[in-house]
């Protein structure tokens, strides 16, 4: 049974429409290992698994599951195990891209070892594990309604998708058997890139901050009525959260879109 | 709520690469008893800790995204409540240079700060020269601002004698690697602002300074950079230029070094 098709209408009518207020606002998250990485290299995006820092846990799971190279990002949520920094970008930043969605980490779900634990009939085999991450998967333009009447629906308060696990169990098990909220945080993917310029937000740890300062102590003045460096471009976008940077920029990060969503 | 036990927990390496001098990381932990490894972030909680298998630890090692200690350390004392032996404080991991600590005059290493104990541990990293150690994070800041301290120090010290610009600017830039607290920032920044080429000190304020510190004013910063060269260039110059630290390597060979070197962050990938 796919993710999600078991839910308790009236258990989450009351709760709706304040979840899908959450739901149709809440930025995308992306951590990547350096900002500077990605201002150095054309074409200055959050690149795709052709050409990032994706581990082969991720290409993996998108050739048992048939999708395109893909950017990921996950819905307001940061995790500083995939690098440095961390970008966020406003709601609607999907509707220019054509991809997917999935209620879960795929990579979680199809690593070798699996990190995510569920359980399948009739085992939890490679084989089920791919049917049931096919079956889950969302088309671009429709994630946030189901994220709507997920919070509601599994969640006492909305804030609680931050900060606890899920507070009904899925018939997966999928809620009961990880402490990990990578099983519960809807991961969003683009097949293109996506322009670290039109970020809404974003955070780094201070060793990030001090290349960013080294790097632009290195640019060529910029002579007024030339066209902008990339650095200029980035500067001339949102500043950082904090800008002497954080050893907890996702912490930060998250903040921020609390922040944003009231929750 | 559960509680993490430090005595089930050893600090094996930090969250992301010393791609400068100096700094500081959230520590990544290893548990004993079932050897998953996490970032250890505790600003959420311990429920909130994702913790992962030693196949995943060590890919995100290899991709640069953690960097490993040569041998573990303990959870400092600091951060354990001593009737329960449960991590209720944030740990937090320093790295340093010994090219940096040199120019800070900082050599060796401090073997404590207040009654924490501190143990160093080369990382795995190649020949990286670099080392690390878990602290409580007052400590770890106190020794941050000590070794921006000893670079501020030094600067001033260097700046009547006309040395080379770029040895200046290696020193207040590394000052500000180092530098966590609000004053010592801005005395770097004042520092790093006036080893810069003219032309680029109004952007440098404007990307960097401006936004840390919102209040400040470009015209009284101006004002004050010029007070603060009339100052260092009629200071008297004191002998520590001149100290040879144990390795036998002079500070002045360190800070032609540091000077032709190429900084880190486009040497190290």
């Amino acid at each position: 049974m796919p993710l999600l098709s078991d839910i308790d209408e009236k258990a989450l009518a009351a709760r709706l429409p304040a979840s899908n207020a959450v739901a149709d606002n809440v930025p995308l998250v992306h951590v990547d290992r350096t900002v500077i990485d990605l201002i150095e290299h054309p074409p200055h995006e959050i690149p795709t698994s052709a050409m990032g820092s994706n581990s082969d846990n991720t290409r993996r799971a998108e050739g048992l599951l048939g999708l395109p190279q893909s950017a990921y990002f996950y819905a307001g949520r940061a995790h500083p195990k995939f690098g440095s920094t961390a970008f966020a970008f406003a709601a609607g930043c999907e509707d220019a891209h054509t991809g997917s969605a999935s209620p879960f980490d795929t990579g979680g779900l199809l690593s070798n070892p699996p990190h995510l634990k569920l359980r399948l009939n009739p085992t939890d085999g490679e084989a089920e594990r791919v049917a049931f991450g096919k079956a889950s998967m969302l088309p671009l333009d429709q994630w946030r309604a189901t994220f709507g009447r997920f919070l509601a629906a599994f969640f006492d308060a909305d804030v609680d998708y931050w900060q606890k696990k899920p507070s009904r169990f899925d018939p997966e098990r999928l809620f009961e058997l990880n402490n990990d909220w990578r099983a519960w945080t809807f991961e969003i993917r683009f097949s293109e890139g996506h322009s670290i310029h039109d970020r809404a937000a974003w955070c780094a740890d201070e060793t990030v901050m001090s290349q960013l300062r080294r790097l632009d102590d290195q640019q060529p003045v910029t002579i007024p009525g030339d066209p902008l460096s990339v650095l200029d471009q980035f500067f001339a976008g949102p500043p950082a959260l904090e800008p002497s940077g954080t050893p907890q920029f996702c912490e930060r990060l998250e903040q921020w879109v609390r922040e944003q969503i009231a929750v | 709520m559960n509680s993490l036990k430090a005595s089930d927990i050893e600090i094996v390496g930090f969250n992301g690469a010393p791609l400068v001098e100096c700094g500081r990381s959230l520590p990544i932990a290893k548990r004993k008893s079932d050897g998953q490894h996490c970032v250890l972030d505790l600003s959420r909680g311990v429920d909130t800790l994702v913790w992962h298998s030693q196949e995943e630890a060590t890919s995100f090692a290899e991709a640069r995204q953690w960097t490993e200690l040569v041998r573990s350390v303990s959870i400092p004392n600091a951060c354990v409540e001593s009737s329960t032996g449960s991590v209720i404080t944030q740990p937090m991991m320093v790295f340093e240079n010994e090219t940096l600590l040199d120019v800070a005059n900082r050599v060796p290493r401090p073997d404590h700060h207040d009654l924490e104990y501190l143990i160093w541990q080369p990382l795995k990293v190649g020949d990286s020269g670099c080392f690390a150690t878990c602290a409580s994070g007052p400590a770890v800041e106190a020794i941050l601002d000590d070794w921006a301290q000893g670079l501020l120090k030094r600067f001033d010290a260097m700046f009547g004698q006309n040395p080379d610009r770029a040895d200046l600017k290696r020193i207040a830039d590394f000052a500000l690697c180092a530098a966590r607290s609000r004053e010592l920032r801005r005395k770097a920044y004042l520092r790093y602002a006036a080893t810069q080429e003219p032309d680029r000190m109004k952007r440098t304020f404007d990307r960097f300074i401006h936004t840390e510190f919102p209040k400040e004013n470009w015209d009284c910063f101006l004002n004050e950079l010029k007070t603060l060269r009339d100052i260092l260039k009629v200071l008297p110059i004191t002998t520590t230029v001149t100290q040879v630290d144990p390795s036998g390597c002079s500070t002045r060979q360190s800070l032609r070094d540091i000077a032709n070197d190429k900084p880190l962050n486009l040497v190290a990938k």
